[in-house]
């Protein structure tokens, strides 16, 4: 049945009426077809009976008269009766006075019954026997036989009308459908047709029109409620999408500017970057090339003292003196100057270090001086970071140095000790020492800002500004907090763990 | 005690700065140092006098050498590294002895086989005492290997 799915509902209708139509016709049909191949026999043999009788009374003075001419003349008047087979007069002894055979028949002979009465069903015919009287005296009887040709004649009238009566019905049917075609099938198709153009022109605010009540009807309601609905939702949908192409384009605009800035930071971090290694080298280079000459004015003058120290006399000795210490210093601000470009240029890449293994190193670097001063260094458990190494260690060998150098008649004792505070590490170390007046707190980290003379406390003044390119390098902040005569803190942060440059 | 050396040895120095060569054998003299010592002024000269090419035809292979980094023409690596390459030459112990206190330049000159390398003292008395230690440990420590061919 998988193929009537699938056919139009016109066809369907069509072919319904059709099945229909012609079932009852062959219902109709077989019924009487049935019918006449039961009556037909019996009706042919009243037929038949009524045949003998005539004949018979024709025959009788024959009969009486044992005429046999007359009695074949009488029987061949049967000729007109196509479907007459064989006929047969008998004598009242039942020997046959006369028969009558249609033409191309063979030559048999009909049995008749005791008192001529009697009829024979067959398939292929019928036979009736009648007796022949004059009066009440029975003389003799007549036998006929007639075939079926008249009833497979009747059968195929019958089968020729009901062909054309077919043909009627099937036009007729499809007369019907077509009308049902209109009813049923033009309104879905109608409503198929409007589905087909909203789809395709996307336009959802076409109704289907509604033409009846019945079951299509509810169908184009429950088709426009949809519409409706889809419609809305179209909107809606046309709305957001508009709403999300502006938010897009906002995200666009947005992101454009942020790369436009970060293109323009890219530039100026790398004219930044440049620059700045560009300085380092310079400063690296020149205090290379700087130190040649210088050695050769502190070479000199000194090999001139050491040669020549018996012809000369006492003032030209302390010149000598002032020439050699100025070289020596000019040699001293330069290896400084040398130390602090290396913190740039130098630097090792980032990588996780404990600070404990650090200070612990530092302080046995700073055994000598730690010993000298009868210092005391004491310090919390301190993180592991991402760092320089080297340089760490070189920003607390700075710091504990100055701890010890700037101390006062006590022995100095310094506290290292480190917290966290949000992303960074804070690192403090605490002296006892002479501390430093609150106005020059930012001034100190300055290179070669000196707070002291030379007398009082040796130095070029370069180890805090190495100390704060140092923690700057790893990308902390550096501060002292101090009151004069009362010790400093100097504070360092490192951050805890971020993608720490590694300049 | 230098003296004592059984024969007569040369020593090359390779310094663009008359001033410190001056230095260098003034400290050598002081030292006790009675062998030859020659000269050149950067380090195509330096490398002409090796391979005894141009004015330096008739030189004598040098049984040290006193090596400069900062040389006009070619730097004192790329003499070493020749000077490494060559066959005739790599015996020569090469000491470097520059104002580089370079990490990079360090590992640089050991890595192209320097025998030691020492950093210019700034200071006169620091100089001497370092020629001194150079002289007497290349003299009467250390164990030269004999000139072999022309």
């Amino acid at each position: 049945m998988h193929w009537f799915k699938d056919i139009s509902i016109k066809r369907k209708l069509t072919g319904i009426v059709i099945v229909t139509s012609t079932a009852a016709l062959l219902l109709a049909g077989a019924a009487s077809f049935i019918y006449e191949r039961l009556t037909f026999p019996k009706n042919l043999s009243h037929d038949l009976a009524s045949l003998a009788g005539v004949v018979g009374s024709n025959s009788a003075a024959a009969i009486i008269f044992n005429d046999d001419k007359t009695a074949a003349e009488t029987l061949s008047a049967l000729q007109a009766m196509p479907n007459i087979v064989m006929a047969q007069v008998y004598r009242k002894d039942s020997t046959v006075l006369a028969s009558y055979l249609r033409r191309g028949e063979p030559l048999t002979t009909l049995e008749a019954p005791k008192g001529f009465s009697g009829e024979n069903f067959t398939p292929s015919y019928v036979e009736v026997f009648r007796p022949i009287s004059v009066g009440a005296e029975k003389v003799g009887g007549i036998g006929l036989r007639s075939d079926l040709r008249a009833r497979e004649e009747r059968l195929w009238a019958y089968g020729q009308a009901g062909l054309v009566v077919l043909c009627l019905c099937l036009l007729f049917a499809l007369g019907v459908a077509g009308v049902l075609q209109r009813v049923v099938s033009l309104p879905i198709l109608n409503l198929a047709r409007i589905a087909r153009g909203i789809s395709e022109e996307h336009d959802y605010s076409k109704r289907a029109v509604k033409d009846t009540r019945d079951e299509i009807g509810s169908l184009v309601d429950s088709f426009n409620n949809m519409l409706t609905q889809i419609e809305a939702r179209d909107s809606a949908l046309i709305h957001a999408q508009g709403e999300l192409e502006q938010r897009v384009r906002d995200l666009q605009t947005e992101v454009d500017e942020r790369q436009r800035a970060e293109k323009g930071l890219a530039v100026k971090t790398a004219e930044l970057q440049r620059s700045n290694a560009e300085l380092e080298q310079f400063a690296y280079v020149a205090s290379h090339d700087l130190q040649e000459p210088l050695r050769m004015i502190t070479g000199y003058t000194q090999l001139l003292a050491k040669r020549y120290h018996d012809k000369l006399d006492e003032t030209a000795a302390e010149f000598i003196g002032y020439a050699v210490d100025g070289a020596k210093r000019m040699q001293g601000l330069i290896n400084d100057l040398l130390t602090y470009s290396r913190v740039g240029t130098r630097g090792k890449p980032f990588a996780w270090a404990q600070c404990d293994k650090i200070l612990g190193d530092t302080i046995v670097s700073l055994r000598v001086a730690i010993e000298e001063s009868g210092a005391t260094v004491t310090h919390d458990a301190l993180p592991t970071v991402l760092c320089d190494e080297g340089q760490l260690g070189q920003l607390f060998q700075n710091l504990l140095g100055n701890g010890i150098k700037y101390r006062d008649s006590t022995a100095p004792r310094i506290y290292v000790s480190c917290r966290r505070e949000g992303p960074n590490w804070l690192f403090s170390v605490k002296d006892n020492g002479i501390g430093v007046d609150p106005r020059y707190a930012e001034r100190i980290f300055v290179i070669f800002q000196r707070l002291h003379t030379r007398d009082q406390y040796p130095g070029t003044g370069i180890g805090l500004a190495v100390c704060k390119k140092i923690v700057e390098r790893h990308g902390g902040k550096i501060w002292l907090e101090s009151q004069l005569g009362q010790g400093a803190t100097f504070y360092f942060t490192i951050p805890a763990s971020q993608n720490a440059e590694g300049g | 005690m230098t003296a004592e050396h059984p024969r007569t040895l040369r020593l090359l120095h390779v310094e663009d700065n008359i001033g410190d060569v001056r230095l260098v054998a003034e400290a050598l003299k002081e030292a006790g140092w009675v062998h030859q010592i020659v000269v050149a002024c950067d380090g195509v000269a330096a490398l002409d006098y090796l391979h005894r090419r141009g004015r330096y035809i008739d030189a004598s292979r040098p049984d040290l050498i006193l090596l400069d980094l900062n040389l006009p023409k070619k730097s004192g690596l790329e003499v070493l590294a020749e000077i490494k390459s060559d066959t005739r030459l790599v015996h020569i112990p090469v000491v470097v002895f520059t104002t580089s206190s370079s990490p990079l330049d360090i590992s640089r000159a050991y890595g192209l086989h320097a025998s030691c390398y020492v950093t210019k003292p700034a200071d006169l008395d620091d100089l001497f005492h370092v020629i001194a230690i150079i002289a007497k440990f290349w003299l009467n420590t250390a164990e030269l290997p004999q000139a072999i061919g022309p």
